[in-house]
């Protein structure tokens, strides 16, 4: 009895927590839009200065970084994979620049990589002071996307 | 325009990176042009970087309850949510560790850093609480939260949510990806694995190239934001157990999952469980069939569940069977 008590406890917890994470994604759309209505008028005025006019990608726009090797699998196990084993760099792209280390070294970013990565960090919060050198063009097709450590 | 183009629109916000893509019939240009004004009113609310943002407000008066906006409310629910899941590895009541390793303000700003060496192991998540009618949230005393760890994702989710009314979309917030439906009758967008152990002076290299459709994929790493501080090395992925950079073997953990919130809560549990620990882990949650996973380790291997074949073409090349 007290067993099936606490399961039916936990149930009710879960369910509340993903019926809450629904909602938490529904609130949050809708206060977006809420947001995006008194925005309106102050991206009107900041519109003509900072929206370029988009174009098609052309020569200028920078090259997709490397295209991802073909995956190989060295090891296979019911339930997980080795892609790549210890000391190999294990992309086709190889270079003189990638050779394999037996011991992966990492260094904290240099200090021109956090210059090139951010503009300066703004003075306080407030739209009077966003500056998003935002870009918009059209590609075709559709550029590979990234994901790794936030940058 | 053409029917079906597809925008492409980037800009920095959060700290990080933003970059989306969005197929449309229509010119979206007005709406993609509206994004960063609204990026920086959440970071109005959520940012703990801005000493006025209605979070830092929250957290100088822990210990009381507070009453917060919708969107404050909602985000401290789903990380909440997010700790439960991984009993407690996710702990958003992190803040106060996060000063202890010097990690105080902006990554950008990070020049001087000094970590206090006074590591403790971060609050109980479980005493925060909510009353939903009041609109109030309770942090406990000492539980000042940082919500670095999910409010990315949750942005990604609700703008990729609103977006899609005009056709697939694809939102990358700081490598955070929500991808909805897929471009040009395609199967689905395509997303490249960065590979932390690629040389810093050239191209980044890809570990895999990923197709996804209605999936999130999020990637929890601690090759970039990393500093030295007396001799010591920091990141920033805290271990809430220990209230300091966490110990592991994984330099990066990629979680593939349909729920953004998920892929961010499972890729720091798999970081700082390590990679063997932290793989088995993840094939034992719930929704196995739906989560993949994947982990570089310091000493450059690659290991992934085989879930994660769901999501690429390999090209098979299989050479033994080793069990794990």
């Amino acid at each position: 009895m007290a067993g099936n008590s606490d399961r039916a406890r936990k149930l009710l917890v879960r369910t509340a927590l993903v019926t809450g994470s629904t909602v938490a994604t529904l609130v949050g759309a809708q206060s977006l839009f809420v947001l995006d209505q008194l925005t309106t008028a102050q991206t009107n005025a900041v519109e003509t200065e900072t929206n370029p006019t988009p174009g098609i990608l052309d020569s200028n726009t920078p090259a997709v970084v490397n295209t991802a090797p073909q995956l190989n699998i060295i090891h296979r196990a019911p339930s997980l994979l080795i892609l790549r084993q210890a000391g190999t760099s294990g992309s086709q792209t190889t270079s003189p620049s990638t050779q394999a280390q037996p011991q992966t070294s990492i260094r904290p970013p240099q200090p021109q990589q956090l210059a090139q990565a951010a503009p300066p960090p703004s003075q306080g919060g407030g739209s009077q002071q966003w500056q998003p050198q935002q870009q918009i063009v059209v590609v075709q097709p559709p550029a590979p996307a990234q994901t790794g450590s936030s940058r | 325009m053409p029917a079906g183009s597809i925008y492409h629109t980037a800009f920095r916000a959060m700290g990080c990176s933003v970059a989306i893509q969005l197929q449309a019939n229509v010119d979206v240009t007005p709406v993609l042009t509206r994004l960063p004004a609204r990026f920086d009113l959440l970071e109005d609310i959520l940012s703990r970087f801005r000493p006025d943002s209605e979070l830092s407000r929250l957290n100088r008066k822990t210990g009381e309850w507070v009453e917060v906006s919708a969107i404050l409310y909602a985000t401290i629910q789903l990380a909440k949510h997010a700790a439960w899941r991984t009993n407690g590895l996710f702990n958003p009541l992190i803040l106060p560790a996060m000063r202890s390793i010097g990690y105080d303000r902006t990554f950008t700003a990070l020049v001087d850093v000094q970590a206090s060496g006074d590591f403790v192991p971060a609050v109980d998540w479980q005493q925060i609480d909510f009353r939903r009618r009041e609109h109030r949230v309770y942090l406990p005393p000492g539980g000042e939260i940082d919500l670095g760890g999910i409010a990315k994702g949750w942005t990604a989710g609700v703008i990729a949510d609103e977006l899609s009314s005009y056709g697939a979309v694809l939102v990358s917030i700081g490598g955070d990806i929500v991808a909805v439906g897929a471009p040009n009758d395609q199967s689905g967008w395509q997303i490249d694995i960065i590979d932390p152990c690629s040389d810093d002076a050239s191209p980044q290299r890809a570990v895999a190239r990923l197709t996804l459709r209605d999936r999130a994929v999020v990637t929890s790493g601690i090759d970039f934001r990393r500093w030295l501080s007396r001799g010591s090395q920091y990141h920033h992925i805290i271990d809430p157990r220990t209230g300091c950079s966490a110990q592991t073997d994984v330099i990066a953990a990629t979680i593939i999952h349909p729920a953004v919130e998920h892929a961010e809560a499972y890729a720091k549990a798999v970081l700082l469980l390590g990679s063997q620990q932290g793989l088995e882990w993840l094939r034992r949650q719930s929704s196995h069939e739906e989560t993949a996973g994947l982990v570089v380790r310091r000493d450059g291997s690659v290991m992934a569940t085989d879930t994660l074949l769901d999501y690429v073409e390999p090209s098979f090349n299989i050479s033994g069977n080793h069990l794990l």
